[in-house]
């Protein structure tokens, strides 16, 4: 093997500091170049590790340690009770910020959950809106499915007892929310349709129930069998 | 039914007083570790910092902090470990600032504040290892100046800092490597004188 491969393994086993392998010593034997190198690598090492020495260990002044121990002596005892205040003024003080801060959008959300929200109710019998009931009734409406439909505009449902209720017939849930959408997206003609219902008086128009008629049932006679059941 | 319960008045002074008692051992056993902590915090930093008014400072600094906080180490033992990193990262801190302020690095090797036991090599190569070692990485920078320090086998290093052994000798070899790279020109021509 030309020396030039052993270059690498010789200064590996000066670096590490290791004894040499085998089949490196048989080479080192046949080889005065090697081993002159082995020796430069060696001796670089040495010389590395005695100047690492000597900035590692420096003298300590003899000043040092009394003036550790003064210096320690006028610290206070570390206490292991309570953070000292600079800790926990300053932490108060974020948190009462950030309470502050997000006090009036809590107040916001507190008044927008204020505002009516209508679940709407799918009735089985055709015909107009009979009514408005208050749901602080809720047992009259139990046997009626409840579907509530979330408005475009807001993801938020709200079903509150105290907001009330509105009877849909099947088929114009849709609209009514869309409707209910629209009013909620422009308050003022919500408001205008609010007060001209208020001046036109509602009229509720009674049932009117066709009279029943009832006839006897009527029993014929079965006509008698022509030519008989053949066997 | 309402409770009575019995108030102990001495109950506030007594805890009072097993507080001062441990500050007060706590103290104790601060002060048993400085005579040999101590000095291991100036190493460190003087081994980063060259300098030995700079490594006072520092030192002294971390054995401040370690005291004001010592009664968070639950682990004893690891005071050492403990306090080798505050040091070395305090050093080092001081030593970016100072060179921040424009402050050379090496001047130190012009002064007279060389150690005098340094028979190895000349002027040259020491300044030149002072270049290369300045270049290390921080963590390998460490491993060698701890393992450098008498006294300290690689299993203590691996300690100290807190890694295994097989890292702690693969950081020196690659460490080593390194700084042969740059000094190996100075044998040789010493080698051809």
């Amino acid at each position: 093997m030309l020396c030039e491969n052993y270059r690498q393994p010789l200064r590996d086993v000066a670096a590490r500091g290791d004894s040499v392998s085998q089949e490196l010593r048989s080479h080192l034997d046949a080889c005065e170049e090697c081993r002159a190198a082995l020796a430069r690598e060696q001796f670089l090492f040495a010389e590395m590790d005695a100047c690492l020495r000597a900035i590692a260990n420096p003298h300590v002044p003899v000043s040092f340690s009394p003036r550790v121990c003064a210096e320690l002596a006028r610290q206070p005892v570390p206490s292991r009770r309570f953070p000292a205040a600079w800790v926990w003024v300053p932490t108060i003080a974020v948190a009462s910020l950030a309470v502050a801060i997000s006090l009036p959008s809590l107040i916001n959300d507190l008044r927008s959950g204020d505002s009516p929200v209508v679940v709407v109710k799918p009735v089985p019998s055709a015909g107009a809106v009979e009514k408005i009931q208050p749901a602080t009734h809720p047992t009259r409406s139990t046997s009626i499915h409840v579907a509530r439909l979330k408005s475009a505009s807001s993801a938020r449902v709200f079903a509150r007892a105290a907001q009330p209720k509105v009877l849909v017939p099947p088929g114009q849930e849709i609209a009514l929310a869309h409707y209910i959408a629209l009013l909620r997206r422009r308050p003022v003609l919500a408001q205008a349709i609010g007060e001209d219902r208020n001046q036109i008086p509602l009229k509720i128009v009674p049932l009117e129930i066709a009279e029943l008629s009832s006839q006897p049932l009527a029993i014929e006679p079965l006509a008698p069998e022509v030519g008989g059941t053949t066997r | 039914m309402q409770e009575l319960i019995l108030a102990q008045p001495r109950g506030t002074a007594r805890t009072e007083t097993q507080r001062e008692l441990a500050d007060a051992e706590m103290h104790q056993q601060f002060e048993f570790l400085l005579p040999e902590c101590a000095p291991l915090a100036f190493r460190v930093a003087r081994a980063v910092l060259r300098n030995d008014a700079d490594a006072e400072d520092v030192a002294q600094e971390s054995l401040l902090r370690a005291y004001r906080s010592f009664h968070r180490l639950r682990d004893r033992q690891k005071f050492r470990s403990w306090l080798v990193r505050i040091a070395f990262r305090l050093a080092l801190d001081r030593l970016r600032s100072a060179k921040r302020r424009g402050v050379r690095e090496a001047d130190w090797l012009r002064d007279s504040a060389r150690p005098a036991n340094v028979a190895a090599g000349t002027r040259d190569f020491q300044a030149e290892l002072d270049r290369a070692l300045a270049e290390l990485p921080e963590k390998q920078r460490l491993v060698l100046l701890l393992s450098a320090m008498e006294g300290h086998s690689i299993e203590e290093v691996a300690s100290l800092v807190g890694i295994p052994v097989g890292t702690v000798k693969s950081r020196l070899f690659v460490a080593k490597k390194h700084l042969a790279e740059k000094l190996r020109c100075f044998v040789k021509t010493t080698d051809n004188r």
